[in-house]
């Protein structure tokens, strides 16, 4: 249902530290070498963020955490003071 | 305020000596083979000698636990070229080196570091060196491989330059050392080497030394022996108020080792060459070594208002990303890595370095002074190799740099670390941090000479063999002192094998004896062995600086003469240690005026050698373009002419390989 | 992939269950003694527990300040006694955590972490702030990439981790633990583990009630917590006390469930809950004038008073407020300075899923502190952390089983331990194993028939063609829970929610496609035992306690502290639940 792991093809290098690190053991090494995990389990993701923060290439964006609508903080916009 | 001062004011009266004083006490060692120096190089010799099953001896002037230039640790380990994940072979990173250096250079050694070089790493990974990123520590960044686990330093893409955490390499082979029955003299000055019959110039069979606690006498007889003694910090340059003036080389460095050999009749070859030496004292940061070109390679540089200087590569193109800088350019072999004896580099060798027209750019005001090596701007992964990895492991990093500015609150991820302020020319190149480019260009050092071997790595003299890359002609830095350690110890062992019985020339010993306690015996008006060291680095900053003549040379000579026969004659020495130290003072001057006959014989100007007579300003003259090695014979200088490729001319074979088949011993 | 299962043999000294902070903490001691140490992590013990992607409090007695407030530790205990746990408290184990946990966070910083900071003006260069006591006490610090840390540090000792296996059973032998038994997440394979010690460090307990957003893994506690130490030890009929403390949703940033905490805690001193009109309703804090530190001696009773009363509000009920009509409430930091808010940030980065949290705000939410506010909305239901549910460990962590002992958040009676507990505890824990371990010479043989059980189950789950996805049985479970042991509980309710968790039992069977799900199916199984346990002790406690944690019997309004004033513990023997009561020394 979700899709809370997004990974970016062009600077992923296939590493799979997150896959290593994930809390929750939803990731899976894509069998083609160099390669994003796939994600096998997307609705058991914890969004704790140990995967993105393990990421050597986060820096490039090989890795972005997107949490489902339900779970999108609720914000009260304010002026600039 | 210092405890020894706390002691002399409470007690009125300075500390007693605390070890029993037995000047000229005789001490006999006898050993299969002998190694004068245990820095890391020394401890190699010694480990691999007594792998072969013979005795040997380890003289150390300092303690071998972490004696040496290598003692305080290493962050990065060259000529490891044949590792698995390597694209360079021996012959180019040989050929690389001996172009760049336009053969100035002891290619048959580079050869065969690169040869040995990844077997002496794995050795010390036995010896529980950790070179691999074991603990994933650094899974996934761009200088680490995934199956072998190494991490790389310069080159990301050719791989051979080889991160390790050495910081506690040296105890290591200490232990080593030990376990496998190498007896290790600690707080030994050496003062000669024993020849046969006494002589200038017969087989080597040993040394007399000096004990630097109780000043009793120690006489080695060895088969074999290997002098690994590191370089000569201390001949150009010394200033007692400012500890580890010189990052690179061990404050200990007198050039001992040169200094002995040279006596027994030793030949050395480019002793002219010098560089710019190195104050760091006066760098940032103080006390410790790694420069922005090895240790901070790659790091982002920002002028006060953090805007970023560019980098660009060898042909002078922009570079875009922080990756790119570890990478070689189109058009290049491969990044040879700086720090290895090696310079100017050429183009297809040379490493990615921060905008040529920075010097430009800061005089015209576009970047603000100071700049400051960001690095939060570099990836993770590398922020993290660079402070917590690399310094916390190069040597004297891991308590001056790394935990002294953590504990100060020093933040990598947002904090920046400035760089000297300096003319603009400074920064020409992106290694000023702590090398002191602050430092004039007259303050030299000595360059790549040293000791000429043959592919055994032995000296003209039969039974001595040099290693380390500052003692031997063609050595390079860390990992290869390790590596050419490895080699002459083997080689020193196989010879000890069949080598007659050593016999000490009872003269010569006497001699020496005579000779060592000099100091002890005068009074107490005579100059301590500071002011002598001083006036040692004055003579040759004068008379053998950057620039130099005919006449400039041997007033040169005759002041180091006049040194040695007045002031050294009468210095005193209250203690074992400070015997010690004026011993040494008796070896600098030894290599002074090795480097002073040497710069006498080259009558041309030299750009590889930066070498500038100003008799003879004609730069690089084609006849002159030739080594130069020379050696005492009766005392008198003796000079000859070796061309370039001598390791490939008869008597050896014409390529490297075949040449080291046949030497190797393996 | 349905795999024939493996038992694969390893042999341990001492076994740590559980690579959080407090098995991480064991196993980095215990190496110090010379034994072979092994942890037994279901997960990764880089990101595992309840720091796995960071911690920014710690709390502690620290002499260097303390003194200087003329502060003593009986003070601290008093406060944490009284403000914490209202009396309901293990005071021995209170006692054990203040005092060491400073030594601790030297430890830490030996490992690599960073506590000092260079703009602090406090001695020893710490950032100490207010937290649970009426003085400033905790440790702010950079604890972002502590578990890393942790891990290297125990790799480096030779720790052996075995990552990826869930433990679920103990191995007793004569009356005394001779190992446990996991099962490998990756292959199914049952790994028989042969210890002379065990520390059970599995930390809390979660999942026992849906989750109020919907989303299964959005838990402020690791959503893979799921009590598996309280379930094999009760399972082994080992006792655990405080499981009736199921405590109400309280009100935090909604929706995203993390641990900010208001007024103190992560978003302190700038944080304010403000309402729709921005009036305050929990005012703004100030951190400690630290200019002021030493020059008068501060008196703790006052100070406890000052914060027991009035000025500063124990937390409001949101839910009755909003039930009066009050509300929208607001986390609210505008009127910080940017000082404030740059230092919350970092807090904010070291805490527990912090560092995506803000990622989170910042860049895809456009969310700026300096004019923005959070919703304050209910989140989900947890074991009350002011309760500490766990093991009944003594003061040397001790289990009443010879060779098994507790810490961290895995052990009972000591209220909002958190990172404390577990480093003090861990610590202490695998010292104490240690030792021990090397005191036996062999190890006990393993009991046969256990192993053979626990593999039946297993292959059983994996082979199953019927029965339910482990989902499935979870949902029914949380709902019994949530229903029958809801705010407000009585007899006649408690008794039929036993009931249906036994129909739920007898009425469901697990099945798993693969190893991974098989890891699922089984902590529902520990979910089970969890709710069970709830329930029971739930009807078990005939009384009130609503300060601190709000356990409410309609059936036993009073609060009876003749009788009550007790953690109840309860262990299973032949199915049956036994009842004693430990009365808590004042």
């Amino acid at each position: 249902m979700f899709n809370p792991i997004v990974f970016n093809e062009k600077t992923c290098t296939g590493c799979n530290n997150c896959v290593d690190i994930c809390l929750m053991e939803i990731l899976e090494a894509n069998p083609k070498k160099g390669k994003p995990p796939l994600v096998k389990y997307p609705d058991e993701c914890a969004y704790d963020g140990a995967c993105w923060m393990r990421c050597p290439q986060r820096e490039k964006g090989a890795i972005r955490i997107v949490p489902p609508l339900p779970m999108r903080v609720s914000i009260l916009r304010g002026e600039k003071p | 305020m210092s405890t020894w001062h706390d002691y002399v004011q409470r007690n009125g009266r300075v500390p007693e000596w605390p070890y029993p004083i037995n000047y000229g006490k005789m001490n006999e060692v006898i050993t299969d083979v002998l190694v004068i120096g245990g820095g890391v190089a020394g401890c190699q010799a010694a480990i691999n000698a007594a792998r072969k099953g013979v005795k040997v001896a380890v003289a150390e002037r300092g303690h071998a636990k972490r004696s040496g230039a290598g003692g305080a640790g290493v962050d990065h380990w060259h000529g490891a070229v044949t590792n698995p994940c390597s694209k360079v072979t021996p012959e180019q990173y040989t050929q690389a080196c001996y172009d760049s250096m336009q053969g100035y250079t002891g290619a048959h050694v580079r050869y065969i570091i690169t040869k040995e070089g990844w077997d002496t790493l794995l050795d010390c990974e036995k010896m529980g060196i950790q070179i691999r990123d074991v603990h994933d520590e650094f899974k996934g960044a761009d200088f680490r491989d995934e199956k072998t686990k190494l991490m790389f330093a310069y080159d990301y893409k050719n791989r051979h330059v080889i991160r390790i955490w050495g910081y506690n390499i040296k105890p290591k082979l200490y232990e080593e050392a030990k376990r496998l029955g190498v007896n290790i003299y600690n707080r030994i000055m050496p003062t000669a080497l024993l020849t046969a019959g006494g002589k200038q110039g017969t087989r080597v069979i040993g040394a007399t030394a000096v004990n630097t606690r109780t000043g009793e006498f120690y006489i080695f007889r060895s088969k074999a022996t290997v002098i690994a003694t590191g370089g000569a910090g201390r001949l150009t340059l010394f200033a007692p108020e400012i500890t580890a003036s010189s990052s690179m080389s061990d404050m200990n460095a007198a050039g001992v080792g040169q200094a002995i050999g040279w006596n027994a009749g030793a030949e050395v070859v480019c002793m002219e060459q010098s560089g710019r030496n190195r104050l760091s004292g006066f760098g940032y940061a103080p006390y410790s070594m790694g420069g922005t070109h090895n240790t901070y390679h790659g790091t982002p540089i920002v002028d006060a208002d953090g805007k970023e200087v560019t980098w660009a590569d060898v042909f002078g193109r922009q570079l875009k990303t922080v990756q790119e800088r570890f990478l070689p350019a189109e058009g290049q072999d491969f990044i040879l890595g700086e720090g290895i004896g090696i310079g100017p580099y050429l183009k297809q060798y040379r490493s990615n370095d921060l905008s040529r027209d920075l010097v430009e750019r800061i005089r015209k005001g576009e970047f603000k002074l100071p700049l400051y090596a960001d690095l939060s701007r570099l990836p993770e992964p590398e922020r993290r190799a660079i402070f917590g990895m690399m310094v916390g492991n190069e040597g004297k990093t891991r308590i001056p740099i790394y935990d002294t500015y953590t504990k100060a609150g020093f933040d990598p991820d947002k904090d920046m670390m400035q760089a000297p302020v300096m003319p603009p020319e400074g920064y020409a190149h992106s290694n000023f941090w702590g090398a002191g480019i602050n430092t004039p260009p007259t303050v030299r050092g000595l360059g790549g000479g040293g000791f000429l071997t043959d592919w055994d790595l032995r000296t003209n003299l039969e039974g001595l063999y040099a290693a380390a890359g500052s003692t031997i002609f063609g050595g390079g830095c860390h990992g290869e002192s390790h590596t050419t350690g490895r080699y002459a110890g083997r080689h020193a062992a196989d010879y000890a094998k069949i080598a007659p019985e050593p016999v000490a020339d009872r003269h010569q010993v006497e001699a020496e004896k005579e000779h060592a306690y000099t100091a002890t015996r005068h009074s107490k008006e005579g100059n301590g062995w500071k002011e002598i060291n001083t006036a040692i680095a004055r003579i040759m900053r004068d008379y053998c600086g950057q620039y130099k003549n005919e006449l400039t040379l041997n007033l040169g000579l005759r002041l180091l003469n006049e040194l040695k026969t007045t002031e050294l004659a009468s210095a005193y020495a209250s203690n074992p240690h400070e015997l010690g130290r004026l011993l040494e003072c008796h070896a600098l001057i030894s290599v002074g005026e090795m480097v002073i006959k040497a710069s006498l014989e080259r009558k041309a100007s030299n750009s590889i050698l930066d070498f500038h007579r100003l008799d003879y300003p004609e730069m690089n003259p084609p006849e002159w373009n030739k080594l130069l090695p020379i050696r005492q014979e009766n005392n008198k200088v003796r000079v000859r002419e070796l061309p370039f490729d001598f390791h490939l001319r008869s008597p050896n074979a014409p390529t490297y390989e075949e040449n080291y088949q046949k030497h190797c011993g393996l | 992939m349905k795999p024939d299962i493996e038992v694969i043999p390893i042999e341990t000294d001492v076994l740590v269950i559980g690579g959080g902070l407090a098995g991480c903490m064991a196993g980095i001691k215990a190496s110090e003694y010379g034994v072979k140490v092994t942890i037994a992590e279901k997960a990764n013990t880089l990101s595992s527990g309840c720091a796995g992607t960071g911690v920014d409090h710690s709390w502690a007695y620290i002499p260097p300040i303390h003194e200087k407030m003329g502060w003593t530790i009986d003070d601290l205990i008093e406060d944490h006694t009284q403000l914490i746990a209202r009396g309901f408290i293990n005071k021995g184990l209170l006692r054990l955590v203040a005092s060491e946990n400073y030594n601790r966070m030297l430890d830490l910083e030996k490992f690599g972490i960073k506590i000092r900071f260079e703009d602090s003006k406090i001695p020893g260069k710490f950032r100490i702030v207010y937290q649970f006591h009426s003085l400033p006490s905790s440790f702010n610090f950079d604890g972002r990439d502590l578990k890393v840390k942790l891990t290297l540090e125990a790799k480096k000792r030779g720790v052996n981790i075995v990552n990826r296996v869930m433990m679920v059973a103990l191995l007793i032998t004569d009356g005394q633990i001779s190992g446990a038994l996991g099962i490998s997440t990756n292959n199914g394979h049952l790994y028989s583990f042969r210890a002379k010690t065990v520390v059970m460090s599995t930390g809390r307990a979660n999942r026992l009630t849906p989750n109020v957003t919907g989303i299964w893994g959005n838990h402020r506690i690791p959503v893979n917590e799921t009590g598996d130490g309280r379930a094999m030890a009760c399972r082994a009929g080992i006792p655990v006390i405080n499981m009736e403390f199921l405590s109400s949703g309280y009100y935090s940033i909604g929706n995203y469930e993390l641990n900010l905490g208001s007024p103190r805690n992560t978003v302190q001193p700038a944080a304010a809950v403000t309402g729709p009109n921005g009036e305050v309703i929990v005012p703004r804090t100030r951190f400690y004038d630290w200019d002021n530190l030493g020059k008068e001696k501060v008196d703790a009773r006052i100070s406890r008073q000052k914060m027991l009363s009035g000025n500063r509000n124990p937390r409001p009920s949101y839910e009755q407020l909003k039930q009066q009509g009050e509300g929208p409430f607001y986390l609210d930091l505008t009127g910080g300075t940017e000082e404030e808010i740059k230092y919350i940030e970092w807090s904010i980065r070291n805490e527990g899923k912090g560092s995506l949290f803000l990622d989170y705000l910042k860049n895809q939410e456009g969310f700026d502190f300096r004019k923005d506010k959070l919703e304050w909305l209910p989140n989900s239901r947890e074991m009350a952390g002011t309760a500490s549910s766990g093991l009944v460990v003594n003061n040397d962590l001790e289990t009443e089983l010879k060779g098994l002992f507790g810490a961290g958040d895995d052990v009972g009676g000591v209220p909002w331990a958190g990172a404390p507990g577990a480093f003090v505890m861990g610590w202490r824990a695998g010292e104490k194993a240690a030792k021990e371990a090397r005191q036996q010479k062999n190890f006990l043989p393993a009991d046969a028939g256990q192993i053979e059980s626990i593999k039946k189950l297993c292959s059983g789950i994996l082979q199953s063609k019927e029965g339910q996805h482990w989902r499935e049985i979870e949902l029914a479970v949380q709902n019994a829970v949530d229903y029958y042991a809801g705010d407000i509980r009585a007899g006649n309710t408690l008794r039929r929610g036993i009931e249906r968790l036994n129909d739920i039992k007898k009425n469901t069977s697990f099945r798993a496609e693969n190893p991974h799900e098989l890891m699922r199916c089984l902590e529902v199984q520990s979910i089970i035992d969890n709710a069970e346990m709830v329930l029971n002790a739930s009807l078990e406690r005939q009384e009130s306690r609503r300060a601190p944690f709000g356990f409410i019997r309609a059936d036993f309004p009073e609060q009876d502290d003749a009788k009550w004033l007790a953690f109840l513990s309860l262990k299973r023997n032949e199915g049956k639940f036994e009842f004693s009561r430990i009365p808590i020394r004042q």
